[in-house]
């Protein structure tokens, strides 16, 4: 439990931190953020970084903003600020219902928004939320700014889109304080660890009439990394929201998905998992929007 | 919530009937209340199960293993376990 050397940095403004992983070129620089899941990698050897550089002190990395249809989370925001904030409750209760359900206290204290989503944890919580809110992850590197729509961030098992030498800077998130709009977030929540053995984030628009406008089901857990359920939302769009037309529905939840067993959950169960997890998100969302 | 003052008043004594199954005639008593408090939520979850004609499940009781087990029920009618 004892990390290897490693320089550490702790730069004062985005402009140095990005100067800090441009100069240690050569070696394997990480940037920490929260430290919840690099941390322990560090100490348990599976991660040997030549340096960090820790983003704690960078102010442009924090804060929490409405931005026309949607929030702006500062990458440092973390756990705790996001649930804690007015902002994020009013605009996307969805994040608060799934932060709250996030590891322990500790955890939501220390843990980012940005860190997590970087990290790609194929069990995390609020990469399933980040599909369904068709989170855009805003990051900042040598060749300057982009956006990357969550649903093309997450691209294998602890593996994003991002470049070694790219910082996550914001996440935004469409907002879903509309009329006839609810969200969820259920989990089989691991015994052991709090991760997602399971998790789905599900966001539900009906129409006047009560039936169901479209849908959007992110799910985690079951797969290598977080996605778009979209055979779920398919059989729901224009459907009354029957015990009918649930059942059809969530048995779409594992679809095109590479599921993968463990020791706690064999593939098998966790398919069984999702099916029951995505009737359910989708009941406790419809019953909001209504 | 029950306090050490809240204890009755008993008599200690001492058995006179060594165990025949070891050389020192020693048992084990110290963990009395522990070991029989995990049978009796087996118990109860099998009886739980017994609509589906579950007669007994082996520990741990992981969500996964009683899932199994409702799922072998409904499928052979038997348990499995």
């Amino acid at each position: 439990m004892y990390p290897s050397d490693f320089a550490y940095h702790r730069p004062g403004s985005l402009g140095e931190a990005l100067s800090l992983l441009q100069s240690n070129g050569d070696g394997d620089v990480k940037v920490l953020a929260g430290g919840q899941s690099l941390l322990p990698l560090i100490k348990l050897r599976l991660a040997q970084p030549s340096a960090l550089v820790d983003m704690a002190r960078v102010p442009e990395l924090r804060g929490i903003v409405e931005e026309g249809d949607g929030i702006v989370l500062g990458a440092m925001t973390t756990y705790f600020q996001a649930i804690d904030s007015p902002v994020v409750q009013r605009r996307c209760p969805l994040i608060v219902q799934a932060l709250r359900q996030v590891g322990d206290p500790q955890v939501r204290a220390r843990g980012t928004i940005g860190g997590s989503l970087a990290h790609a944890d194929p069990a995390g919580d609020l990469p399933a939320v980040a599909v369904a809110l068709d989170a855009e992850i805003r990051a900042i590197g040598p060749n300057g700014q982009r956006s990357i729509p969550a649903s093309d961030f997450f691209v294998d098992m602890l593996t994003t889109s991002l470049q070694p030498n790219e910082v996550v800077t914001a996440v935004k998130f469409a907002a879903t304080d509309r009329p006839r709009t609810g969200t969820a977030y259920v989990k089989h929540r691991h015994p052991a660890s709090g991760y997602a053995v399971v998790g789905v984030a599900a966001v539900v628009m009906l129409n006047e009439d009560g039936t169901c406008n479209a849908a959007r089901v992110g799910i985690t857990g079951v797969g290598t990394h977080a996605a778009r359920a979209k055979g779920v939302e398919q059989a729901l769009a224009g459907q009354s929201v029957d015990a009918n037309t649930l059942g059809q529905a969530a048995s779409h939840a594992a679809d095109g998905l590479d599921v993968t067993g463990d020791t706690y959950a064999s593939a098998e169960y966790r398919r069984h998992l999702a099916q029951v997890l995505a009737r359910r998100a989708i009941v406790e969302a419809a019953g909001r929007a209504r | 919530m029950p306090r050490a003052d809240n204890f009755p008043i008993f008599e200690l004594d001492r058995t006179t009937t060594p165990a025949p199954q070891n050389p020192i005639g020693a048992k084990g008593v110290g963990e009395t209340g522990t070991i029989a408090s995990s049978q009796a939520v087996v118990n109860a979850v099998v009886d739980a199960l017994a609509p589906f004609g579950i007669k007994s499940l082996d520990m741990p009781l992981t969500p996964e293993r009683v899932w199994r087990a409702i799922q072998a029920a409904r499928a052979g009618g038997s348990s499995g376990q």
